[in-house]
């Protein structure tokens, strides 16, 4: 902008000054055009006392190139005018003109009139001078003028030209290598940042915000590779313990009992890697933010209880006990699927460490606004030190690298990233030796916005939801 | 040959035990990190098979520290990781070879046997001792061109001796080499199989291969190299 603004004072100072150059050249050619004029009528003026020294009827010697034409009243071409005429009123001009000879030179021409009184001779009468000087001088000077100002206004066009694009590009040197710097950042060179220092100061916030974006954005993609590393180990080596056994099964004939064991292995094998395929799908849908399309407004109470009543068997089974501590009829704009989800998953994982004899409390009331959920065990609680990492992609307690004895690890990964999706967030806190309570907070209502188009298809999307909702993954 | 098996998932760790013991390899098998760290430490392996995630202890960290030791039992790393960083760090902290999950298990055997025969030297897969010839691939066993029988155990144990064909093989290195911590052993259990060799190798013939060393073991070695 500011480069804008300069440029455009500097040219129209250039303007100005190109328009004065104008005016000095018109005024300098009216002042010399007018001195030759004087000149060329002083002459004329002295013709006809030239004449009347003369009795030759000669005009005397006439400066070089001059010429002169006098004509009586009738037009006609007389030798010279009668009597003197200085004498006589004063001469009108009736024509000034300039004219191109035949060879090139040009000629200023000056019609004078005179009025003659009647003398002995002749009676009072009019006379007329057409005399011609050359105009070489005056013309070669305003050609050199003229040559001169332009040169100058030309030049001096061109040199604010230069030092305009010399300042504006030495000023736009930051910003060119910024621009260079930020056209070479790809998903590999997200380290790069853009020196923030040596831009202008007005472009220095933008810069550092560029920089905040790039290292959000670095951080994210480091995540998304290290997820997809971790995600590559979980299934190869599922695939790998298949593929293996049953290459080393087949390398030699067996025992109709030893390729039904090796069977059911890998049955089992593919059952854990097909549980994997749907957690990372989950993940995937949950790692986009919600649509309005996929929330409604449902009785929550109600599939907390469903919930509730899936974990059940699971609970009794490890003499664990499930205590309901919602009160009915709890309604709320939320995304079915992922709070079903959401709900299955932490409470499977309270009732996996929760010892016998012991309860899990589910809890969810509505505050502010918000759906809080809390899912309490008092299992042997988590150490401080690994509570940060539980909600990474494949953790698993026992500190183990596959999933070999069934737990994926994805679990409180998939709840935190639907907490996140849905606009809320997950958290822990936990004291080891009395337990441990998840904590998941959602938005209860739909945005402002989107509220009215939300209700409008409230009723039709609850169809389709509820059809997607029959596929949950459990304890993972 | 005496291989160790360091791998955590417990079916994959099994069923790479159980192929490599089928095919005539004495195997050790741990499922921990600090295991493997130990065995590696305690016996004499002819190649270890070590993945690179284990609980307790990872696979980089056995690895160097066996190295550190000056361990140089060849060592194949397997891993579900196959970033070329990963690959490189393996090589660079002394693996001898890599080898991506999932594998076709034809190739993991090539592998071994390859690092086996490359740790002793060999680039050939056919051993030569005079007119003895053992086809490692096929495991099959020639003299002067007549096919011999052997059973698995006989075979691993002239393989091993085919493999230090002219030096003294004492019993306890063809113990340590040809049997694994499981296995219930007699204290004659060496002389015994050396006797069955010697009835399969050298007692048709007139020149005999295996020799006896009163008090340092057994040595396999050409009519010429006998006299030392």
């Amino acid at each position: 902008m500011t480069r804008r603004i300069a440029l455009a004072i500097l040219f129209s100072a250039w303007a100005v000054v190109l328009l004065a150059l104008v005016l000095i050249y018109f005024v300098t050619r009216q002042t010399v055009v007018a001195e030759l004029d004087e000149s060329i009528i002083a002459r004329a003026m002295a013709l006809p006392r030239l004449a009347g020294v003369s009795q030759q009827g000669g005009v005397g010697v006439l400066p070089r190139g001059d010429r002169y034409v006098i004509r009586n009243e009738l037009g006609q071409v007389i030798a010279r005018p009668e009597g003197r005429l200085d004498n006589h009123a004063a001469p009108v001009v009736t024509n000034r003109k300039f004219v191109s000879m035949a060879d090139g030179g040009r000629l200023r021409s000056i019609t004078l009139s005179f009025a003659l009184p009647a003398s002995d001779t002749q009676p009072e009468h009019t006379a007329t001078i057409v005399y011609s000087a050359p105009a070489d001088a005056v013309d070669g000077l305003l050609q050199r003028m003229a040559i001169l100002l332009g040169g100058v206004g030309v030049g001096g066009g061109l040199l604010i030209g230069a030092v305009a694009w010399g300042v504006s590009r030495a000023a736009l040197r930051p910003l060119r290598l910024t621009a260079e710097v930020i056209g070479t950042i790809d998903e590999r060179k997200l380290d790069r940042r853009v020196d923030a220092a040596a831009l202008p100061s007005e472009l220095r916030p933008m810069a550092e915000r560029l920089n905040e974006m790039l290292a959000r954005l670095e951080n994210d993609f480091a995540q998304r590779k290290q997820f997809l590393a971790d995600t590559a180990h979980e299934l190869r080596t599922p695939v790998a313990a298949i593929l293996t056994h049953l290459e080393v099964t087949l390398r030699r004939p067996r025992e109709a009992a030893v390729l039904a064991e090796a069977l059911r292995t890998s049955l089992s094998d593919v059952q854990l890697l097909r549980r994997l395929v749907d957690a990372l799908l989950e993940q995937v849908r949950s790692d986009r933010p919600m649509t309005a399309a996929q929330m409604t407004r449902i009785d929550v109470s109600a599939l907390l209880e469903q919930c509730a009543t899936l974990a059940d068997s699971l609970a009794s089974a490890k003499d664990v006990r499930i205590v309901r501590t919602f009160a009915p009829g709890i309604r709320a704009y939320t995304h079915p699927v992922a709070l079903q989800s959401m709900v299955t998953n932490l409470l499977a994982n309270a009732v996996e460490y929760s010892p016998a004899g012991s309860s899990v409390e589910l809890n969810c009331r509505l505050a502010d606004g918000q759906i809080e959920l809390h899912v309490r065990d008092n299992g042997p609680g988590i150490p401080p030190d690994v509570l940060p990492q539980i909600f990474q992609p494949f953790y698993r307690a026992d500190g183990s690298h596959s999933s070999k004895d069934g737990h994926l690890g994805l679990g409180l990964f998939l709840v935190q990233s639907h907490a996140k999706a849905m606009g809320g967030r997950c958290d822990v806190q936990s004291t080891v030796g009395s337990g441990t309570t998840f904590s998941v907070l959602l938005p209860s209502a739909p945005p402002a916005a989107a509220s009215n188009a939300a209700a409008k298809q409230e009723k039709a999307n609850a169809a389709a939801s509820m059809a997607e909702g029959s596929k949950v993954v459990m304890g993972s | 040959m005496r291989l160790l098996v360091a791998e955590d998932h417990p079916k994959l760790a099994r069923s790479i035990a159980d192929g490599l013991r089928e095919e005539g390899y004495s195997v050790d098998l741990t499922m921990d990190g600090n295991e493997a760290g130990h065995l590696l430490s305690a016996n004499q392996y002819d190649c270890v098979v070590l993945d690179i995630m284990l609980p307790g202890k990872e696979g980089w960290d056995i690895l160097n520290e066996a190295r550190g030791r000056g361990n140089r039992a060849p060592v194949l790393c397997l891993t579900a990781r196959d970033t070329p960083e990963d690959r490189v760090r393996g090589l660079d902290l002394g693996a001898d070879d890599y080898l991506i999950k999932p594998f076709d298990w034809s190739e993991l055997v090539a592998r071994v046997r390859a690092l086996i025969r490359r740790a002793h030297g060999q680039a050939s897969t056919l051993l030569r001792i005079g007119d003895l010839e053992i086809n490692t691939l096929s495991k099959s066993v020639r003299r002067a061109g007549n096919p011999i029988t052997l059973s698995a155990r006989e075979y691993a144990l002239l393989h091993y001796l085919a493999l230090r064909a002219g030096q003294v093989v004492s019993r306890t290195d063809v113990w340590e080499h040809l049997y694994d911590q499981e296995e219930e052993l007699s204290s004659n259990v060496v002389d015994v199989y050396i006797g069955y060799l010697r009835n399969k190798i050298d007692k048709p013939f007139d020149v005999k291969l295996i020799h006896t060393r009163r008090g340092h073991g057994y040595m396999l070695a050409a009519a010429g190299e006998n006299e030392s």
